[in-house]
């Protein structure tokens, strides 16, 4: 997928603008959050199995390359065959290459993100295999010829309107959409897609764990569409990133735990599924061909570096979620495959920092994203440590540059910036008045639009802190 | 091993500033944690929670003291869905010993169309934490069973349920190496990918009973 992250600020302008879109996320609004709160409180210690998550994760980056060859020493022991990729153009070859020699014409999908992080769907189609993509949400976006906005519910974005509006294109050749209720459309999905799951050659799923000690793939949906997926077709591709791997199925089974609660509030998702190879000689069914694509892409440069911890992220979705900025204004105007809090750490590793100027500084750090992240990522942090580099490599150009500038000059003469601060916040509380919020704010305009600026208390943090420990004192 | 594994397993070596062993990865993994991992708790009985969760998914469930005893509860469940009494059989022993009634249609043949409407599988086990079925693929146990039919009813004998998810692989490991696959499977499938809003039977089963034995 092309990266349009460099347009982000035109993007969310649109993206607050539009106003069947704006619908769309009022509507999704606090659903996934009511129900992961509900799920964590019924949890006897949510909190120590974040930690325990945490620490297998770590554990298992710091031991990464024997755990990978683990995985896939087991999944050749059970008759799979496992490709390793440098990069998204190596995948796409090596899955192009699984696809002919299985003589495949169709090809159904699961929902992968990393098969979003390759575009693997153009390249097949630029092979010339149908491909189908079997997640409601998924299918419902393929038909509209759009990525995903978020990575749970790719269509979180889309009203009933449009989507009857697309069924009745696609399914019926009409340009007349009738307005259809939820089971309705289910029900015509259901339909359609049960002929593609029959008439599959190739299964392409993604993972959700990779269990190194029995060479496990773990896979969970709730609409049973990756079983559909990777039982019916004679051969079955799993397409994971490196950083999927964990030790052991009791490892994989905490992760689980946090990751259904986490997600959607679940305490398991509907279809749990785990795959130890290809089809035995007395199976009935299952895939006889088995592969697995084990892709790098830039992971094994992050485990270098000071974004390992962001490696550990299990795709929940929470971060997404819990954002005020996502929140407002949709996955899309992120403008690449991984939207929100953890997009906008993952997007500058993989399109380039510059290329994503505004993604670290779309963020208002107020840490909701940490405190709800399964393996307790500290994405604020991250994206802070992302606006140091954009500031130390000349990314931050103009006056925000000149004035980070002038503010660590000033920062570092207390003598200087105690009296400054203190007028400033004098200043600022006039302005505010009696209601303690300022309508307009004289150097920046654009902040008031459409909110108030709080304007403080009018005495610095220091002056009051001072001021307390006098009257402690008497 | 090929060129690329090579590439990348060297480069997460460098990452790694060396990369490790497995004796090492070994120790470091048993010295992790002290304790089991915080797991969900509940009061109920086994039968009862397992009952309990299966219904918060929208499954339903209905005890039966034998075999003797399923065909009457599987016609009441048939009865109130409006469902003819054609049935597929998964081919093991205990979906065969059931007394099923002369006039139904039985079948023991394997699916792989569309058109089939009731799917009787056996559980390997159930999993009273999350009221999951867990169903292990091989000869007894066809996949595509548990995902075909519009309402999948699924024999459990009551000693075959288990607490919490990680007592499943012992049970299943001293039975010999791991299956192909093993879909734990927790109540009809669903979707809310249509305005967030939960619909029940988006590719799976529309319905899921289960008869509990014992």
């Amino acid at each position: 997928m092309k990266s349009t992250a460099h347009r982000f600020k035109a993007q969310a302008t649109a993206a607050l603008a539009n106003a069947e879109l704006q619908r769309a996320l009022h509507k999704a609004g606090g659903g996934f959050v009511d129900k992961r709160r509900a799920a964590v409180a019924a949890f006897p210690d949510f909190e120590g199995l974040r930690e325990r998550g945490k620490r297998i994760k770590d554990h298992t980056l710091c031991h990464l390359d024997v755990y990978l060859a683990r995985f896939a020493a087991q999944v050749e022991a059970n008759g799979g065959k496992v490709h390793w990729a440098e990069d998204g153009e190596a995948a796409r070859r090596i899955i192009l290459d699984i696809c002919r020699r299985a003589r495949a014409r169709s090809v159904t999908k699961a929902k992968t993100m990393v098969g979003e992080e390759i575009g693997i769907n153009d390249a097949l189609e630029a092979g010339g295999f149908e491909v189908v993509e079997t997640d409601l949400g998924e299918y419902i976006i393929q038909l509209a010829k759009e990525p995903p906005s978020h990575i749970i519910a790719p269509a979180i974005h889309k009203t009933r309107e449009q989507i009857s509006a697309l069924f009745d294109q696609h399914h019926h050749g009409s340009h007349t959409p009738r307005l259809r209720e939820v089971p309705e459309l289910v029900d015509e999905a259901r339909q359609v897609l049960r002929n593609k799951f029959l008439g599959a050659d190739v299964g392409i799923t993604g993972a959700n764990f990779l269990v190194a000690d029995t060479g496990t793939v773990v896979l969970v949906t709730n609409e049973g569409n990756a079983d559909l997926s990777l039982t019916l077709p004679d051969t079955h591709i799993v397409l994971a990133g490196i950083e999927k791997v964990v030790p052991t199925l009791a490892d994989a089974t905490t992760l689980l735990r946090l990751l259904a609660r986490s997600a959607t509030g679940q305490e398991i998702s509907t279809y749990t599924t785990f795959v130890t190879g290809a089809r035995r000689p007395d199976e009935p069914d299952g895939p006889s061909d088995y592969h697995v694509v084990l892709l790098d892409n830039g992971r094994s440069r992050m485990l270098a570096d000071e974004f390992r911890e962001m490696l550990r992220c299990i795709r929940c979705g929470a971060c997404l979620n819990h954002c005020p900025v996502y929140s407002a204004i949709g996955g899309h105007a992120y403008g690449w495959v991984y939207p929100g809090p953890m997009g906008s750490v993952l997007t500058p590793q993989f399109v380039g920092l510059d290329a994503a100027y505004d993604l670290p500084n779309a963020c208002t750090l107020n840490g909701r994203c940490q405190s709800v992240c399964p393996v307790k990522i500290p994405l604020p942090s991250l994206l802070r440590r992302l606006r140091e580099r954009q500031f130390e490599r000349g990314h931050t150009k103009g006056a925000a540059r000149w004035a980070l500038r002038a503010w660590a000059w000033l920062a570092q003469r207390p003598r200087l910036y105690r009296p400054l601060a203190g007028s400033a916040v004098r200043l600022l509380a006039l302005l505010g008045g009696k209601r303690g919020r300022a309508r307009r704010l004289p150097l920046d305009p654009g902040w008031t639009v459409s909110r108030d600026f709080p304007t403080g208390a009018g005495s610095t943090f220091q002056a009051q802190w001072h001021k307390r420990r006098k009257q402690g004192d008497d | 091993m090929t060129e690329s594994a090579r590439k990348i397993l060297d480069a997460v070596r460098r990452a790694l500033g060396g990369g490790s062993e497995p004796a090492a990865a070994d120790a470091a993994h048993a010295g992790l944690f002290d304790g089991a991992a915080p797991r969900p708790v509940w009061s109920e009985d086994r039968v009862e929670r397992f009952a309990a969760q299966l219904q918060r998914v929208a499954g339903s469930c209905a005890r039966v003291p034998d075999l003797a005893a399923v065909p009457a509860a599987v016609a009441r469940f048939l009865q109130a869905e409006d469902v003819a009494p054609e049935l597929v059989l998964a081919p093991h022993p205990l979906a065969r010993a059931v007394p099923w009634p002369e006039r139904w249609r039985v079948s023991t043949q394997p699916i792989r169309s569309a058109a089939c409407a009731v799917g009787v599988a056996v559980a390997e086990c159930g999993i009273a934490e999350t009221g999951s079925l867990v169903f292990p693929s091989g000869p007894q146990h066809p996949t595509l069973l548990n995902l075909l039919p519009d309402d999948l009813l699924v024999l459990l004998p009551r000693a075959d349920l288990v607490d919490h998810m990680e007592d499943v692989w012992p049970r299943l490991q001293a039975k010999g190496p791991l299956p192909r696959t093993v879909n734990f499977i927790t109540g009809p499938s669903r979707t809310a990918d249509v305005e967030q809003t939960i619909q029940i039977g988006a590719h799976g089963a529309r319905r899921l009973h289960v008869l509990l034995i014992g």
